[in-house]
């Protein structure tokens, strides 16, 4: 193994793993779009955009939305606080709807972390600083993932900060409403 | 006996496979330390050393000078002080190289060149409206700076500029992997980084064998040391803890210390052998916390672990004792 011809193979070995790995990465990120066997997302999900603190507050009892009264907050909403949203995305198609407050009650809902058809709904990923070494959590993007297969959420959500941009998932669609007949 | 005799005599050993190359190179160095040679080799040694410590010493005022006016500057002349010192310090560094007549002056600019240049190329892309932090354009600046260190270490064979080229190489290939995996979740944070630096550490291991015994021996051990720590770090990284431990990587784990202590042992480094050794016991260590403490209680599995150590201990003096010292 001391022979410069091993040399030369170790060097081409060596030069070759970075390349290799940057080709792994590569096939792996675009890839499964194209050959994944996960199924793709099938339950639609409900969310709400704004300010979650004000008087009212919103959760999934017994399957369905419903509001309730809290007692007037301590503080008052920042100035410019946006109203509260409810949208309902389409995972086929990758928009969100708009509802209000009685629509969405409508809907049947499954609150638990994971979609019946067992997507989840995680944040990106982002490089810190120059070099590239460091990552951290990207809270502006968000994704449906499940195993390989991964899809970027386009949602109704502001890209500025402040509660415009503020999501809250309230829970995926298990049952056809009536609002969209 | 002259010289032409000594090397078909060195032929003939090497091809009956009782000579080999790193014995005939510590032959030639030990001869060379007891003549003349050795004492300009010295000289030129220190006078090296200077010119790097100068132009690292430089590149601080650089930087700190910079800092200073920084405000005071305009768009252009931020460019200027910056892209342009180092522009200016890579002219040097090559017409001194070019000239052959001052000696590792044209090294110590080129290192100036390879410190300020990164900087100088981030001012110049912020000033033109564009986002030096994108990895694209991160990428470009990597695999551009290593496109002109790598074509000016060909052109003058300077082993300082393969420091700059393996640093810019390293930059590049994370930029690259992370641009090429953008914001997706597809992989764990952690765990992709983890395993780049696995295959970095891989790759310095290998660029380490491919120099040994050749003009670039001097990076030999440095890069061993920096290849054997990036790769047994991150594989007992990737180990985990139980009850989150990867049964692959920590069943892998000795094997890899163990083929670290014979490459040590193949390649007569004393600073795989420490590395190797650290990383054995280190592991005891923790699969003894991880997995004897709670049966066998801390008193006992520390007792064990005591002895292990000392294992480990003396089987590194005997390798280093054996192999090392001949």
């Amino acid at each position: 193994m001391t022979s410069p011809r091993s040399k030369d193979v170790a060097l081409i070995i060596g030069l070759l793993i970075p390349v290799a790995m940057i080709l792994f990465i590569a096939g792996a990120i675009y890839l499964p779009r194209v050959f994944s066997t996960v199924e793709p997302p099938e339950h639609d999900f409900l969310y709400l955009v704004g300010y979650p603190y004000g008087p009212e507050r919103f959760v999934v009892v017994d399957g369905h939305l419903t509001r309730q009264q809290v007692e007037e907050p301590r503080y008052p909403p920042p100035h410019g606080t946006p109203e509260i949203q409810f949208f309902v995305h389409d995972v086929a198609t990758n928009t969100s709807t708009r509802l209000n407050f009685d629509e969405a009650a409508q809907l049947s809902l499954d609150n638990g972390h994971l979609s019946p058809d067992g997507y989840e709904i995680v944040h990106g990923r982002k490089a810190e600083f120059f070099f590239p070494f460091v990552s951290s959590t990207n809270y502006r993007t968000r994704y449906l993932k499940k195993d390989s297969r991964t899809t970027k959420l386009d949602l109704a959500v502001g890209s500025d900060g402040g509660y415009s941009s503020t999501f809250i998932f309230l829970g995926w669609v298990v049952e056809e409403a009536q609002w969209t007949n | 006996m002259d010289k032409l005799t000594v090397l078909e005599a060195i032929r003939d050993l090497a091809a009956a496979g009782e000579l080999s190359e790193s014995e005939v190179l510590t032959a030639a160095r030990e001869g060379a330390g007891t003549s003349g040679v050795a004492a300009d080799d010295r000289r030129n040694r220190y006078s090296r050393v200077l010119f790097f410590i100068g132009g690292g010493v430089i590149c601080i005022g650089i930087v700190a000078l910079i800092g200073q006016i920084w405000n005071d500057l305009g768009p252009v002349m931020h460019v200027v002080v910056t892209l342009g010192s180092g522009l200016a310090a890579y002219t040097v560094g090559l017409l001194f190289s070019w000239s052959g007549k001052a000696g590792a002056a044209g090294p110590a600019f080129f290192l100036i060149a390879a410190l300020v240049l990164p900087l100088g190329i981030v001012v110049a892309m912020d000033e033109a409206g564009l986002d030096p932090e994108k990895l694209a354009l991160q990428s470009l600046t990597a695999l551009f700076l290593l496109g002109v260190f790598l074509g000016t270490y060909l052109l003058f064979r300077n082993i300082s500029l393969l420091i700059y080229v393996i640093g810019y190489g390293i930059w590049a290939f994370f930029a690259i992997t992370e641009f090429i995996a953008g914001p997706s979740p597809r992989f764990d944070q952690e765990t992709f980084i983890e395993y780049r630096i696995l295959a970095v550490g891989l790759t310095l291991l290998l660029l380490a064998w491919a120099f040994s015994g050749t003009r670039r021996q001097v990076l030999t051990e440095p890069l061993y040391a920096i290849g054997s720590l990036a790769l047994l770090g991150t594989a007992m990284v990737l180990g985990g803890w139980k009850p989150n431990q990867n049964v692959f990587w920590e069943l892998a784990f000795p094997g890899l210390v163990f083929a670290i202590l014979y490459l040590s042992v193949h390649v007569r480094s004393m600073i795989l052998l420490a590395i190797g050794s650290l990383f054995f016991g280190g592991y005891l260590a923790k699969i003894t916390g991880e997995y004897f403490s709670d049966s066998l209680g801390w008193p006992v599995a520390l007792i064990l672990l005591g002895f292990m150590l000392m294992g480990v201990g003396y089987l590194t003096f005997r390798l280093k004792r054996t192999y090392l010292e001949e």
